[in-house]
């Protein structure tokens, strides 16, 4: 080997080395926060509401101190929505940037394929999406910001059948928030005296339901409950009524997503469903103005989670619970948290249990409160 | 409503999509005897084309369609270019991944520059028509799809057919080489192959926006359904195209509609796996007639 070529063998060696320094893990003056979520892909706004939240929250952080006095930082990796991408990302955190806490994942699916991975690590998962119920059983490192879709289920079995349909045809898509709160509905429903008539399927991201209708009208039901994400319910609506069918439609949480009032249009008109109360507190009106401010629109329920998830972990952190564990026990210790969700309080099993959900439904093409 | 008569209109509709799709697949394999991994993209730029002249500059619907036509002509041509051409000598699976590759730059492109949401050009409820016979229904957009479907293997007949074009295309597809040697422009004749093919994808995708909406990642199940369009009655035949996406999106809306919704999109496969088992070269071994 020559005296150059040893030299330029040293030269990239440092550079190497020096590279490798620069993206390790927290420096002395800063503290990092994972952040594992759905930035692209098919329920891509899963991540990216709860991101522009984040940043409201990390701005806000580091203005007042950071964390007693050391800068916050929020380190993303992209899950793509799915159950591998989500173990990838985690991985990457867990190895690369080691934080002990991660804000994380967005689908059901993803939170479920990394809550043994959180355990294991002992690194904290905290989501501001993830509604399945299934999650409850995750272990004692997981937790959420949004509840369970258990109650959802079993508040949307209430308010059918209050709203005089003890018969229903039921729709789901194969995903593991839709099959698990169709799960939970049809036990709820069946045992408060109603009766499914029958329930049809489809897929993630597909796009025609056509036929699957037919099927649910066939055996005439007073009103179909639909357990369809944004871009599949307003499909399914618009075609629904395109069919002549014009029976009313119950649905869950994601008909709040503008997407679906923009691929339904006027058939998105009178549908109810459910979604996590808008919290409309103080807190919550300054988070708004705040996010009015910086993007334009108004935030949806899942910003406001987003930056509630990263609110609670500054606040337990200025605490002093700085590792796994100490997060884990402080957000077990946690009561009455005030963000722009309203109040935290953590259950047993790392769920909200102070949180409930509205009915809502669509009126002039705005999300507004159901009126009997 | 005649349950019966309208399930096989929705099959109709959505095997119309299928059949323009597997159209334009027959055309570029045709010539080249190499699946063109990209060509539910280009079916993806289509509908966002369309929706971006139409809604973001607000054209009228007919030189939105005039610009979609050129948007997937010039995909084709530079995608041939790209992911074809420097792999002509190589053996197939160079241009299967040059073309998957250049499938996903595409997606994530798209993905990048009009966001995950979807989009769609009609939103609401079309207007609605009601069928004489058995009381089907039908949308306007659905009617202009069945439309396009038959008016596109119609022209696309006519100028494998009729046409100095077509029939050195053919030449090209029985032997290239040989076609070459009685001074045919090989390279030529792949290229406009291909500008053609995609034109058509970019069309189907314009008129899925229309329809159902269009979202950056619905490319790879539409590439999907081509393809298995296309192995039915043996892959590279015009009409086996044609035949092979009416009657995969009626026995797709059958299966839902008489056995389970949750075998929808897997009877697809199962198609595909049968057809591959049993009749490798297709129902009809249409694949042997080369355009015919």
């Amino acid at each position: 080997m020559t005296a150059f070529s040893k030299r330029t063998v040293l030269s990239i060696t440092t550079l190497v080395i020096l590279a490798l320094t620069a993206c390790s893990p927290s420096s002395k003056n800063q503290i990092l926060v994972g952040a594992a979520l759905p930035l692209t892909g098919p329920v891509a706004y899963y991540g990216q509401s709860p991101q522009k939240g984040m940043a409201i929250a990390l701005d806000e952080i580091n203005a007042s101190g950071g964390i007693n006095g050391k800068r916050l930082d929020v380190v993303y990796a992209d899950t793509f929505g799915t159950a591998k991408g989500a173990v990838n990302a985690f991985q990457k955190l867990a190895d690369v940037d080691k934080p002990p806490i991660i804000i994380g994942a967005g689908a059901s699916i993803e939170t479920l394929a990394i809550g043994k991975l959180a355990n294991d690590n002992k690194i904290v998962l905290l989501s501001p999406v993830s509604s399945a119920a299934e999650i409850s059983d995750l272990g004692p490192f997981v937790f959420r910001t949004v509840p369970s879709d258990a109650f959802q289920a079993n508040m949307l079995a209430k308010w059918v059948l209050e709203s005089g349909y003890r018969r229903v045809a039921v729709m789901f898509l194969n995903s593991s928030w839709s099959t698990s709160l169709k799960d939970h509905f049809t036990a709820d429903y069946i045992a408060m005296g109603g009766k499914i008539l029958d329930t049809e399927s489809a897929e993630v991201d597909d796009t025609d339901f056509r036929t699957q209708l037919l099927r649910t009208v066939r055996s005439s039901p007073p009103a179909i409950v639909a357990f369809l994400y944004a871009k599949e319910g307003g499909r399914c609506l618009k075609q629904a009524r395109e069919l002549g069918i014009t029976l009313p439609f119950f649905g869950g949480d994601p008909w709040t997503i503008e997407d679906f009032r923009k691929i339904a249009g006027p058939a998105a008109e009178g549908v109810r469903f459910t979604t996590p109360a808008q919290y409309d507190g103080t807190e919550a009106q300054a988070f708004r103005k705040k996010y009015v401010d910086r993007y334009g629109d108004s935030p949806d329920v899942y910003a406001a989670h987003g930056y509630d998830a990263l609110k609670l972990t500054a606040e337990v952190m200025r605490k002093g619970a700085m590792t796994g564990p100490e997060i884990e026990m402080a957000f077990r210790q946690l009561r009455g948290f005030n963000g722009a969700t309203g109040n935290t309080t953590f259950d047993d099993h790392g769920d909200v249990i102070s949180k409930p959900f509205v009915r809502m439904t669509i009126k002039n093409g705005q999300v507004v409160p159901f009126a009997n | 409503m005649n349950e019966l008569a309208q399930v096989t209109m929705n099959g109709l509709v959505e095997g119309s999509i299928y059949a323009i799709l597997a159209l334009g697949f027959a055309l570029s394999f045709g010539v080249l005897r190499k699946v063109n991994f990209a060509h539910g993209a280009t079916c993806v730029v289509g509908g966002f084309t369309g929706y971006f002249l139409i809604v973001n500059l607000s054209l009228p619907v007919w030189i939105a369609i005039i610009g979609v036509l050129c948007a997937g002509a010039l995909l084709g041509f530079a995608v041939e270019k790209v992911a074809f051409k420097p792999f002509r000598q190589s053996p197939p699976l160079f241009a299967i991944v040059s073309s998957l590759a250049v499938a996903m730059i595409i997606e994530n492109v798209l993905a990048a520059v009009f966001g995950e949401q979807t989009r769609s050009l009609t939103p609401g409820i079309a207007r609605r028509l009601v069928v004489p016979f058995f009381g089907v229904t039908l949308t306007t957009v659905q009617l202009l799809i069945i439309s396009v479907a038959l008016l596109v293997a119609g022209l696309m007949y006519l100028v494998v057919a009729r046409t100095d074009l077509g029939r050195q295309a053919i030449a090209v597809a029985d032997d290239a080489e040989a076609a070459m040697t009685w001074g045919i422009d090989g390279p030529k004749i792949v290229s406009a192959a291909f500008m053609l093919s995609s034109s058509v994808a970019a069309v189907a995708g314009c008129l899925v926006s229309f329809d159902l909406g269009i979202d950056s990642h619905m490319g790879t199940g539409m590439l999907f359904r081509a393809f298995t369009a296309n192995v039915i009655f043996g892959v590279g035949s015009l009409p086996g195209a044609l035949l092979g996406g009416l009657l995969l999106g009626i026995t797709e809306n059958f299966v839902a509609a008489f056995v389970s919704s949750q075998y929808k999109s897997a009877c697809t496969f199962v198609v595909l796996i049968i057809v591959l088992l049993v009749k490798p070269h297709g129902i009809l071994n249409l694949q042997n007639r080369r355009f015919s």
